[in-house]
């Protein structure tokens, strides 16, 4: 072999392995693009997320609401009141709140007092109501203001 | 930051009401605003500019958007997306001829206009990716993620009410459009007046109130323009003389910090 043969050839191996590597940071990009979720810059959304365990739907239950709230707020009373009339047994009802000590006690809804999973689910504003599905992901945010008609936003539909 | 926020204590008799926003750039403004201007709800503006991308938005108090399937483009289709701390909601003409997209927070709302079909899927993940919004109860910010990609211009904040209109803007934004001449000293700032664009029937309607003038009040940091509306918006006429107003103006103040 001569000496040319062997530089075209060591320099046709360079330039097949930057071909195969540029494929290859190409098809990553492009996979990357793919899979993005539509979000706005920052932190990523709390629907579509499992909830923390604590929170979850017990086994037999279909239904989570849970209700993240303040103690400081006059708006967060009033939700805490309202979640604690959905009697259903396969709802489980949970209020995540800064201080328990500050809530009235309602037999059948939990107050929780979960420094992580309340800032899990913080999202800046309180009150705001996740309903968790079966399995425990959120499905639906609703931040709660004096307009809400609040039975209706915990109005549980029967089984489909 | 809960919903059980006040406008704070409400000031003496004849004093001007003082409270402070935040502008869409996240600069705070304190402001003082006379009574006799009335309760104002407030509003604000900004622009985008970057390589690829002009867009205006619209920032409001919660709700306003209802408006859109109702009123602007009835029938619109709808897409909700949730975000971290707001939702992004996607209203698309049924002939596809005109789309907005608004940026729904617990407090305020940002809306911008597409003045087409909506962006599909990819288009609205690289717009909402390009962006910040952040809401207080304040005021919501919006903000570039990267001021390499996009700038920010045009910030105004706009306070509307029955009785006024008020847009204060930062005063470096606002000098090219101030006047050569010298105006009126007031403790604020600077006083003009300039002319309303108003058609010849509400022009007659107006003309020798205090209904007939712009005023423009440029301070250190801010420059307000205010509009008192009148009969020109179907209104009555507020009963005030020259004086009584400049006497208002007087009180009236903005602080662009930031």
């Amino acid at each position: 072999m001569s000496v040319q043969l062997a530089v075209a050839l060591l320099a046709l191996l360079v330039a097949l392995f930057a071909l195969v590597a540029l494929v290859a940071v190409y098809a990553r990009v492009r996979a990357l693009e793919a899979a993005r979720e539509i979000g706005l810059s920052g932190y990523a959304a709390v629907v579509g997320r499992a909830a923390p365990p604590s929170v979850r739907p017990r086994p037999g239950q279909r239904i989570g609401l849970v209700a993240v709230l303040d103690a400081d707020c006059a708006l967060c009373h009033a939700v805490w009141d309202a979640l604690a009339e959905v009697t259903d047994t396969a709802v489980r009802v949970v209020a995540l709140v800064d201080r328990s000590d500050a809530f009235a006690a309602h037999p059948g809804a939990e107050l929780i007092t979960d420094p992580v999973a309340r800032a899990e689910l913080f999202e800046g504003f309180a009150p705001t109501v996740l309903r968790l599905d079966a399995a425990g992901t959120v499905v639906e945010r609703s931040f709660v203001d004096a307009d809400v008609d609040l039975p209706a936003l915990f109005r549980v539909g029967s089984p489909a | 930051m809960t919903a059980a926020t006040t406008g704070g204590v409400a000031p003496p008799a004849g004093a001007p009401h003082r409270m402070t926003r935040i502008a869409p750039s996240g600069a705070r403004v304190d402001l003082a605003v006379p009574e006799v201007f009335g309760p104002l709800r407030w509003y604000a503006s900004t622009r985008f500019t970057g390589p690829r991308t002009a867009r205006q938005f619209f920032l409001a108090p919660r709700g306003e958007h209802r408006a859109i399937p109702k009123h602007v483009l009835p029938g619109a289709r709808e897409r909700w997306v949730a975000l971290r701390g707001a939702d992004a909601v996607v209203f698309e003409a049924v002939d596809r001829s005109d789309a907005a997209l608004v940026l729904v927070g617990p407090h305020h709302e940002a809306t911008t206009w597409f003045g087409g079909p909506a962006p599909a899927d990819g288009g609205l993940a690289a717009l909402l990716e390009a962006f910040r919004f952040t809401d207080a109860p304040g005021g919501a910010t919006l903000v570039p993620a990267s001021d390499l990609l996009l700038r920010q211009a045009g910030v105004s904040l706009i306070g509307r009410g029955d009785r006024a209109t008020l847009v204060a803007r930062r005063a470096v934004d606002a000098l090219p459009m101030l006047p050569d001449w010298a105006g009126l000293r007031l403790p604020a700032g600077e006083l003009w007046r300039a002319d309303r664009l108003l058609d010849a029937g509400a022009g007659a309607l107006v003309a020798g109130t205090v209904h007939e003038w712009r005023y423009v009040l440029a301070g250190e940091s801010a420059a307000i323009d205010l509009v008192l509306h009148g009969p020109e918006s179907g209104r009555p006429p507020l009963q005030l003389t020259d004086d009584q107003v400049l006497g208002a103006l007087a009180a009236l103040d903005a602080r662009w910090v930031g």
